[in-house]
């Protein structure tokens, strides 16, 4: 039904506002060396899986029941996995961070890969609102052979 | 190849409905069909309500949740009325019967 494409691409939002979220603070700590762990910012990373709901709770006709079985209703986020990276060293002997030999640890994070990742999130987010304004579209239109 | 005529009687059977078994069949009548159609929109407009109430409460972060349930609660409400719509020309039109 056109509700289920709709909780469908409002989980593909729900996982490409958390994939800004991630963005955000990885571009906002991009030049952070102190975090609870001791050592600077690691950059993070969501991983997405998919979603499986029991498709019998839904009232489907039985002769698309089979087939459907299979299908995902939707993306979840798994986890939010640090990068293992190495830190960039810089020579900054002044930094307050700064070890024996004048080299701060910056955090693993490249700028341009995350504004890349911003422009690819909100473009998923982009083509999973097109997909709910269609679904709404035809839903209009069914109502509309009434008329 | 043989073919067999259609034998009178045992492998098609016609079973007329009866009047008895039709009201068994659907014990709920029209009106209660109604009523849960019309209290299934008012659950979603409730719930879209509530929805856009915790958003405004900032206890919901995700906009399109709020978003998406109004529009489910405006596409059942439009539907609703086409079918009212739908019930009341029939009405009429049995009004308007010549006796």
């Amino acid at each position: 039904m056109f509700y289920d494409v709709m909780d469908t691409a409002g989980s593909g939002l729900t996982a490409q506002r958390l994939r800004m979220d991630i963005i955000s603070s990885n571009i906002a700590n991009a030049e952070t060396t102190r975090t609870d762990e001791g050592e600077p910012y690691r950059r993070q990373k969501p991983v997405f899986a998919v979603k499986n709901t029991n498709l019998k709770d839904f009232s489907l006709p039985s002769a698309f029941s089979e087939s459907l079985d299979n299908i995902s209703k939707g993306v979840r986020v798994a986890e939010i996995r640090r990068d293992p990276g190495p830190f960039d060293l810089v020579y900054e002997p002044g930094h307050p961070d700064a070890d024996e030999e004048g080299y701060v640890r910056m955090p693993n994070v490249e700028i341009v890969n995350e504004m890349v990742d911003m422009i690819s999130a909100s473009r998923s987010y982009e083509a999973n609102v097109s997909v709910i304004e269609n679904s709404k579209q035809l839903a209009r239109q069914v109502i509309n052979i009434g008329r | 190849m043989v073919t067999e005529g259609v034998q009178s009687g045992d492998s098609i059977s016609y079973n007329p409905l009866k009047k008895q078994d039709m009201m068994n069949k659907s014990s709920k009548n029209f009106s209660g069909y109604l009523t849960e159609a019309l209290n299934a929109v008012n659950s979603r407009q409730v719930e879209a309500d509530e929805l856009m109430r915790d958003f405004a409460l900032g206890q919901n972060q995700n906009l399109h949740d709020v978003i998406l349930a109004a529009e489910k609660a405006d596409l059942s409400l439009q539907f609703t009325l086409q079918m009212r719509n739908k019930i009341v020309d029939a009405y009429q039109e049995i009004m308007r019967m010549q006796i």
